[in-house]
């Protein structure tokens, strides 16, 4: 028995297309649940759209002013805000479906967030190409007005530290959704290693408090995805003002 | 294999032992400001509370590695 098991993967539907496991499993079901929801959210944030909002429409406006209000000086173009609208909502949902009892967040798997920080690093090159050039994209990673004895260290770190970029973002939304859900199993199982009903009250209050603190980090998580992708591709898409 | 629940631990410590000084310094540097500054108090929480959640990777890092270690 996986003391982790309340937060592993298990196939729901098995399905295999040529020789490619593609199973759903239990952590795509979620997914989808909360893809469902944010179309749900948006769908009648924006269904009646007034002048004078209304209470609802009022929560969409203000959930994508905030974060546009913070990536807009980054990313400086406002044809980026659904995609980083999209991107901050399917992790925030994810994130706070996992406060539900027995569901697993998608974000508990290093593959979903891998994914998604892949993408990301994908996209930085292939958009910073497209705007710049591909001469002037790859002239950016020499710094000017620097000796050259100093330039042949500097310009295996910038290339190296595009490719650590992904790493350091997937690890970071991953082991934070991830050490929460720990974190949680370990009070609750504080029952068990005490052998005592004394405990119960003490566990519940602690996991109440923790499970606030969760939700707290699942806004948390993702906005700082959000907005450390939104600084990666700006820094590459506007490299004047950078 | 009890070497690796060692390292572990050493891992999961040291990694604690620096993200707690430099969340240390960091709300104690905040906190000036505040005391300086009240009038800028929202504008600090919120980037003090992003700078937490990049030193906090740090010792997360620590604590896959030491998952790594331990679950082998």
């Amino acid at each position: 028995m996986n003391i982790f098991s309340h937060i592993s993967e298990r196939i729901v539907v098995p399905l295999k297309i040529a020789g490619i496991d593609l199973s759903i499993t239990n952590e795509i079901l979620v997914m989808w649940i909360a893809i469902f929801c944010i179309i749900l959210f948006f769908y009648f944030g924006s269904k009646k759209v007034s002048i004078v909002p209304n209470r609802f429409q009022n929560l969409v406006e203000m959930y994508v002013l905030t974060l546009w209000e913070n990536i807009e000086p980054i990313v400086l173009n406002r044809a980026w805000l659904p995609f980083f609208c999209g991107l901050f909502s399917l992790i925030l949902f994810c994130n706070l479906l996992g406060g539900i009892p027995g569901i697993v967040p998608p974000t508990v798997n290093i593959n979903f967030t891998a994914t998604l920080a892949v993408c990301i690093f994908l996209i930085t090159q292939i958009v910073g190409i497209k705007q710049n050039g591909i001469r002037k994209y790859f002239l950016s990673f020499v710094p000017s007005n620097v000796p050259f004895g100093i330039l042949i260290f500097i310009i295996p770190m910038e290339v190296l530290s595009q490719f650590i970029r992904p790493f350091s973002l997937s690890i970071r939304l991953f082991a934070n959704i991830f050490a929460g859900h720990a974190v949680t199993l370990t009070i609750i199982s504080l029952i068990f290693i005490f052998k005592s009903y004394w405990v119960i009250p003490g566990s519940l209050i602690g996991h109440l408090l923790i499970s606030v603190f969760e939700i707290f980090v699942a806004f948390i998580q993702a906005f700082i995805f959000t907005f450390l992708s939104a600084f990666y591709i700006g820094s590459s898409l506007n490299l004047e003002k950078h | 294999m009890g070497e690796a629940y060692i390292g572990a631990g050493i891992a999961i410590g040291l990694a604690a032992l620096g993200t707690g000084l430099g969340v240390g310094i960091l709300a104690a540097k905040a906190m000036d400001g505040i005391a300086r500054q009240p009038e800028a108090q929202n504008s600090i929480r919120t980037s003090m509370i992003i700078a937490i959640t990049f030193i906090e990777a740090i010792a997360l890092y620590a604590l896959v590695i030491g998952l790594i270690l331990a679950t082998k």
